[in-house]
């Protein structure tokens, strides 16, 4: 293959052999993955129904720092939540970068990552970022590598994770600035999670302030419920994608 | 009838997420499905949709919006990585009504279950279409061969045997043809290309 469809197809659409590629890649990595299923249960200030669009989620992540919080005028008690979200994405891209068996793999990078991978806690201020930025005007080739780097399967689903914390911090932000006396209560934090292991283990975890709310009763039986048929809905899901798999393969 | 229903509170959208609208009406409406143990399916192209989405994203996310005179808002929220991982997201709003927040809840997570139940590709239907054809072809052998005897009838029913399993081979050859072309079908950007695609393997499995 030449190297210039392969630019294009990052330019616009994914080309159907590189979505039939990254399907088997994902779900081998998928499968890998699965150490337990996580049911997790939050009270949220407003649900958006905005659909997920990783090019617009990279941007607003990759775009975090103390300069520009301060510029936003992000609550002073946010702040440092907003940062942990930036330094998971690069965190991210570092596992990307030394990881052998993916595509952006770099030996060279390897060292240049290390700090933020053997750190417990980096000091994310006096790292170069190796993230390629998505503000460049024009086609440069730190455009198509994020391009490149919104097609990875495994990037896109921290990605999601990522842009999902934000939205919940986004709200909080909002009602903060409105009200900077107000307590932050049970909204946007996870209030309970369950783990069911693959060894059967079942571990639940209850945040504090779900104790003193008034609606404790029903908000616990909403979790309680979902994990019920969430895992069961999660099953059918990853069974349908191993029958497509073991089909047509 | 009841499809053209049940598709009418859905809304898929290209990128990952599928929306259900309710109020009071559809509350009822699936109560009552629910209890009479009813099972919806999907045309043709809300399967294509939904498999498609299932395939290319990272998860599923739906989303429930109440709908009550003018106005709409979203009362609860499911996503479902397929790495395990399930986000449930409850507005803070509907807490205000625990009742209405419970039948919600109740048909999110049933139209979620009859959603996911119109995944699977349906049985297996390339041993029948082998026998169908291979009795096809006997029928009009034996026509031309009447009157028949019992030793003629021994013969049909030998043809019988190994015209389907000519049959089936012939087509197991042409699925190996296939094969490669639908898996790049039900990844096509073409809607219509999808479905095709879809509509061959819910009919015949390779």
């Amino acid at each position: 293959m030449t190297r210039e469809p392969v630019k294009k197809s990052y330019n616009g659409i994914a080309s159907q052999e590189k979505q039939l590629k990254d399907f088997v890649k994902s779900l081998g990595t998928i499968l890998e993955e699965i150490p337990a299923v996580e049911i997790n249960t939050m009270v949220v200030g407003e649900i958006t129904g905005e659909n997920f669009i990783p090019w617009e989620a990279y941007r607003d992540i990759y775009a975090i720092s103390r300069q520009y919080l301060a510029e936003q005028e992000i609550h002073e008690s946010l702040r440092d939540r907003y940062l942990a979200l930036r330094k998971n994405l690069e965190l991210e891209y570092a596992l990307l970068l030394s990881d052998p068996s993916s595509d952006f793999y770099e030996q060279s990078a390897v060292r240049e990552v290390n700090p933020i991978l053997n750190h417990p806690n980096p000091n994310f201020d006096a790292i170069e970022t190796r993230l390629p930025s998505p503000m460049k005007s024009g086609i440069s080739s730190e455009i198509i590598e994020v391009q490149m780097l919104l097609h990875d399967s495994r990037f896109l689903r921290s990605l999601r994770k990522l842009r999902e914390l934000k939205t919940s911090l986004d709200y909080r932000n909002k009602l903060l600035l409105k009200n900077p006396e107000q307590k932050p209560g049970i909204n946007d934090i996870i209030f309970a999670q369950t783990i069911i292991q693959i060894d059967g283990n079942i571990i639940n975890r209850y945040a504090q302030e779900i104790f003193d709310h008034p609606q404790q009763e029903i908000l616990l039986k909403i979790h309680k419920h979902s994990v019920e048929i969430g895992q069961k809905q999660w099953r059918g899901l990853l069974g349908f994608i191993l029958e497509i798999f073991q089909r047509l393969i | 009838m009841q499809q053209l229903i049940f598709e009418s509170w859905l809304e898929i959208t290209q990128a990952e997420s599928v929306y259900f609208y309710f109020n009071q009406d559809t509350l009822k409406a699936i109560t009552q499905l629910k209890s009479q143990k009813k099972q919806l399916k999907l045309t043709l192209k809300y399967r294509s949709d939904l498999r498609r989405l299932a395939l290319v994203t990272s998860g599923l996310t739906f989303c429930s919006y109440y709908q009550q005179d003018e106005s709409k808002v979203a009362i609860f929220k499911s996503v479902i990585f397929l790495e395990g991982k399930i986000i449930n997201q409850i507005s803070q709003h509907c807490l205000e009504n625990p009742e209405l927040t419970q039948e919600i809840m109740t048909a999110h997570y049933w139209l979620v279950e009859q959603i996911l139940a119109n995944l699977p590709i349906r049985k297996n239907r390339l041993n029948g279409l082998a026998w169908g054809l291979a009795l096809l072809l006997v029928i009009v052998v034996g026509l031309l061969l009447i009157p028949l005897n019992f030793l003629k009838i021994i013969a049909a029913l030998l043809m019988l045997f190994l015209f389907q399993w000519g049959i089936k081979r012939l087509l197991n050859q042409f699925a190996i043809f296939l094969k490669p072309r639908l898996w790049l079908g039900i990844f096509s950007p073409s809607t219509k290309t999808r479905k095709i695609s879809w509509y061959i393997l819910d009919k015949i499995r390779f």
